[in-house]
């Protein structure tokens, strides 16, 4: 499903309501009188769900529908921290907060897609018309079931922790990278959706999770409740979850919610303004606003987080860059916790996304590969935040980034003045003939995450098609190569170069890696061991920074660095 | 044979990146393309089809590392085919 294109026929605002981070879509004009609420799942599904439920909020308010997107209390650019043990009724409370908001503005009524824990939340706080279930499991016993299995199966790969780690509190679940706090894991242990329907909800819908029907349970107790209910079979949910990078929604499953919510619609109304703050303000003072931008492919999103008062003129601003498909909320939320740990120190932020990430215009299709993570496009839209942190007053600039976001800031650090750089699991800081015939090109995306893959491909497995596209590609590359050296820019095509290029600016370059993560080795094959930026490893820590003891060293890691007298 | 209703919902549900008649009874299913979601996809798949609950010890990579340690765990679970 291609992005909306930069018409007048769906408008975007953004703003905090209550405790929420929401996205408004809604056509010009009058709506139908249901308005949606889209009510993400927890977590590391979250993440991957970001954008494919961009997609259907663009879908439902072409159809007519005023859509609200919700990030949960504790997650994205939502107010509060995962470890804040209250998230459970806060994110109820974000639920009635978006309900009331939509009847107020003269929604007569107000249904909801809930996706995994999201629907159990829809059902828990209810007050709402409708609501579309997705891979919603009955009760949340079931559902932290399935997070401990997740998370048993991908722990394989994580150490134990050292020794000063401090223990997850009692009664506390990870997840994923994610963390559920002792509350929210007994709220859900006590919460049994099925006996949650009634009035005012008068319509379900149940989708089921991949590989298995919807739970009987939900239509015995609709039935039961007088609630009309409808069941679906079509797949689609493992597209939506499975992985950020090439998350996507199934057009069927789009057409069926669409359909369905737009069928509750009984005439239309003309909205009332939205009563949704445009900033946050966060304990001691710190506020976190929108911030946008033009850029190449349309507008460019991203959260300006400043300390008490303001950012001081000619203060360092640090700039987050999203990693691969992960909105700027960055992997497990790290870079929006690290950004409010900055503004609380005195130091201001902007966690950006790129073009056809999170909130930034582009397309919604899958990623097929990551030409277009690694490209000169994306890395315009990096220089769009930088020139807009100067533009705000920064008297200098810091870059952080993971994975795709460490090329990004190496590249920025290559051509425009930064301060410091830190830059975690770069996998490839140069996207040239050699990136590309290694196979990131066509298999990275399958797999963005998985450290093993890399390791193969870094060590010499050449995929065929990846191969063949790096000789159509090759003459792209000396052209852009060209481009590049008209530009008076250096030409992306050499590691080492690059390299020097960063330290003859003056910046400071911070590389951390993960143990046995493939960006060891590959620094380790392109920079001279005494010509390399200094690295730091993490033990037993993947290459998305999990498991969650390791969050707060990385934090640690950002803020040091912000605080260091570092002169350019 | 229970192995291979085991092995037609792995193919059903384990989104393997590898054609269906190289995935043998004793195959690395990780190896193939299973990934941690998928495998919580795959484990409700078998609960249902075989009316069992995999207990917490039986919660791991070891068990849905191949259609042959998944098929033992069923075994176990529900009890051999006679």
């Amino acid at each position: 499903m291609q992005d909306a294109p930069p018409t007048t026929d769906v408008v975007r605002s953004r703003y905090w309501l209550g405790e929420s981070f929401v996205v408004e879509t809604a056509p010009v004009g009058e709506v139908l009188d249901v308005g949606v609420l889209l009510l993400p799942p927890l977590g590391y599904e979250d993440t991957s769900a970001y954008r494919p439920l961009r997609g259907l909020a663009t879908a439902l308010a072409r159809a007519g529908c005023v859509v609200l997107r919700l990030d949960w209390p504790g997650l994205g650019d939502a107010a509060g921290s995962v470890r804040d043990d209250d998230l459970h009724p806060r994110r109820l409370a974000a639920v009635h907060s978006a309900t009331a908001e939509l009847r107020r503005r003269g929604v007569h009524t107000v249904a909801a897609l809930g996706v995994r824990a999201g629907g159990l939340l829809a059902i828990d706080a209810g007050g709402l018309d409708a609501v579309a279930l997705w891979g919603t499991p009955p009760t949340g016993k079931a559902w932290l079931r399935e997070e401990r299995t997740f998370h048993k199966l991908a722990a394989r790969a994580f150490a134990a922790p050292p020794v000063d780690a401090a223990p997850l509190p009692d009664g506390a679940l990870e997840a994923g990278g994610f963390y559920h706090p002792p509350g929210v894991v007994r709220a859900m242990e006590g919460l049994v959706g099925t006996a949650r329907l009634g009035a005012p909800l008068d319509h379900l819908r149940v989708h089921g999770r991949d590989g298995s029907p919807p739970a009987p349970e939900w239509v015995a107790a609709a039935e039961a409740a007088g609630v009309q209910v409808q069941v679906s079979t079509t797949t689609g949910l493992t597209d939506v979850l499975e992985d950020p990078y090439r998350s996507r929604l199934a057009d069927a499953v789009r057409d069926e919610l669409t359909a369905w919510f737009t069928a509750r619609a009984a005439g239309r109304v003309s909205l009332l303004a939205a009563s949704g703050r445009p900033a946050l303000v966060l304990p001691a003072g710190a506020t976190e606003r929108v911030w946008s931008a033009p850029g190449g492919a349309g507008e460019l999103v991203g959260v300006v987080c400043e300390p008490a008062g303001g950012a001081a003129p000619g203060a360092t601003w640090t700039v987050f860059y999203n990693a691969g498909g992960v909105r700027r909320s960055g992997p497990n939320r790290l870079w929006t916790e690290t950004a409010r740990a900055l503004a609380a120190a005195g130091h201001p932020s902007l966690r950006l996304d790129v073009r056809s990430v999170g909130d930034s215009a582009g397309v919604d299709v899958p990623h097929h590969d990551l030409e277009e993570m690694y490209s000169e496009d994306s890395v315009e839209d990096a220089l769009v935040a930088w020139e807009a942190v100067r533009g705000l007053g920064a008297g200098s600039v810091d870059v952080v980034g993971l994975c795709s976001g460490a090329f990004l800031g190496a590249q920025v650090a290559a051509r425009r003045d930064v301060r410091r750089a830190v830059l975690f699991n770069g996998l490839a800081f140069v996207w040239n003939d050699e990136a590309r015939a290694h196979g990131m090109t066509s298999q990275i995306g399958r797999s963005l995450f998985d450290a093993r893959r890399w390791k193969r491909l870094l060590t010499g497995r050449i995929d065929a098609r990846a191969l063949a596209r790096a000789m159509v590609d090759k003459a792209r590359l000396r052209l852009d190569d060209a481009r590049a050296r008209l530009r008076g820019e250096p030409p992306p095509d050499d590691v080492a170069r690059l390299f020097r290029q960063i330290r003859t600016r003056g910046t400071e370059v911070c590389l951390v890696s993960s143990a046995g993560d493939p960006s060891v080795e590959y620094l380790a094959a392109h920079v001279p061991e005494d010509q390399r930026p200094s690295l730091t490893i993490l033990p037993g820590v993947d290459h998305t920074i999990r498991p969650v003891w390791a969050h707060e060293r990385v934090s640690r890691l950002i803020l040091a660095g912000a605080r260091s007298p570092h002169a350019r | 044979m229970r192995v291979e209703q085991v092995r037609q919902i792995v193919l059903q549900h384990g989104r393997l990146g590898v054609a269906a008649d190289q995935v043998t009874p004793t195959s690395d299913l990780y190896a193939a393309g299973l990934s941690s979601l998928t495998t919580v996809n795959l484990m409700l798949a078998l609960e249902d089809a075989f009316n069992v609950e995999f207990p917490d010890r039986l919660l791991s990579r070891k068990t849905f590392e191949s259609v042959q340690s998944i098929t033992e765990a069923i075994d176990e679970l529900a009890g051999s085919e006679t």
